[in-house]
């Protein structure tokens, strides 16, 4: 024999909201079930849903952004590692570690710059570190406007 | 001629300039100091978080007092008048507009009208 489930139907619920109200802050929309009451919602007011959004979708943004951090920071440390190597081998031109390893290495007139995009162009926009085998590292001038301080 | 930019005391040569993302494309159009001071140029430190940019490497950078701070750089794709960078390393900066330092200015010809407090810039002869 074959069963049938008869389902119970709920009547919609309804909510009364006095718009004044979301003025005061955040309001909490609680479902009583029982004795017990369970918050199904929050309203909020507009504005603060827009500060919301905002606010998410630049969480969303950092969010690659921190973990690309973290990759370029082994990609740092591996080039450090390799650093006896390399100023064997590429003394005064540009390298490029990806993975832990050289995967690009510049003609001696290339710039960080170009190698970097050379390295986009053949695995992607990945982190990737750039840096010239030198035993000084070159100091740059910026004497108009303030540095960023990290 | 372009006119300076009078909101600066005194009055300074800006020019409006496309920053874009290398690979995407995504782009943000913004104003640049020219600068010859500078031998980097640089963007805003809110366009690197805008276009989603990753550094390439980080480099000591001096200013007027002589003091080193490590900066992290970016590769872009500028364009400025109508010359195109296709990559340009930049290092952030705390301000609102770019700065374009002698790694671009010096493709471009430039001639300042002081007095008249306009300037012309181009990637031709003027």
């Amino acid at each position: 024999m074959k069963e049938l489930v008869l389902k119970e139907t709920q009547a919609p619920y309804t909510l009364t909201l006095d718009e004044t109200m979301l003025d005061e802050g955040p309001v909490r929309v609680l479902r009583v079930e029982g004795e017990h009451e369970r918050t199904i919602g929050v309203l909020v007011s507009p504005d603060e849903y827009a500060a919301f959004c905002a606010w998410r979708e630049a969480q969303q943004r950092s969010q690659p952004i921190q973990q690309a951090t973290s990759t370029f920071q082994h990609e740092v440390e591996a080039f450090v590692a390799l650093w006896p190597e390399l100023l064997q081998k590429y003394r005064g031109r540009v390298v490029a570690i990806y993975g832990r390893q050289v995967v690009e290495v510049g003609h001696p007139q290339e710039s960080v710059a170009d190698v970097a995009g050379r390295v986009y162009e053949r695995i992607g926009y990945v982190p990737v570190y750039v840096q010239r085998v030198e035993e000084t590292p070159r100091i740059y001038r910026v004497t108009g406007p303030r540095l960023v301080q990290r | 001629m372009i006119p300076y930019d009078s909101s600066f005391d005194p009055p300074a040569p800006f020019v409006e300039v496309i920053v874009r993302h290398p690979t995407t494309g995504q782009q943000h159009i913004l104003s640049a100091k020219l600068d010859t001071g500078a031998d980097i140029s640089g963007i805003p430190q809110s366009v690197v978080g805008e276009l989603g940019l990753v550094a390439v490497r980080s480099v000591p950078v001096a200013g007027y007092d002589d003091v080193h701070t490590l900066l992290s750089t970016y590769v872009i794709t500028l364009e400025v008048v109508s010359a195109r960078f296709r990559y340009l390393e930049v290092v952030p900066l705390p301000e609102e507009y770019a700065l374009l330092g002698r790694d671009v200015l010096n493709y471009l010809y430039a001639r300042l009208h002081g007095p008249d407090l306009a300037f012309d810039l181009s990637s031709s002869p003027l």
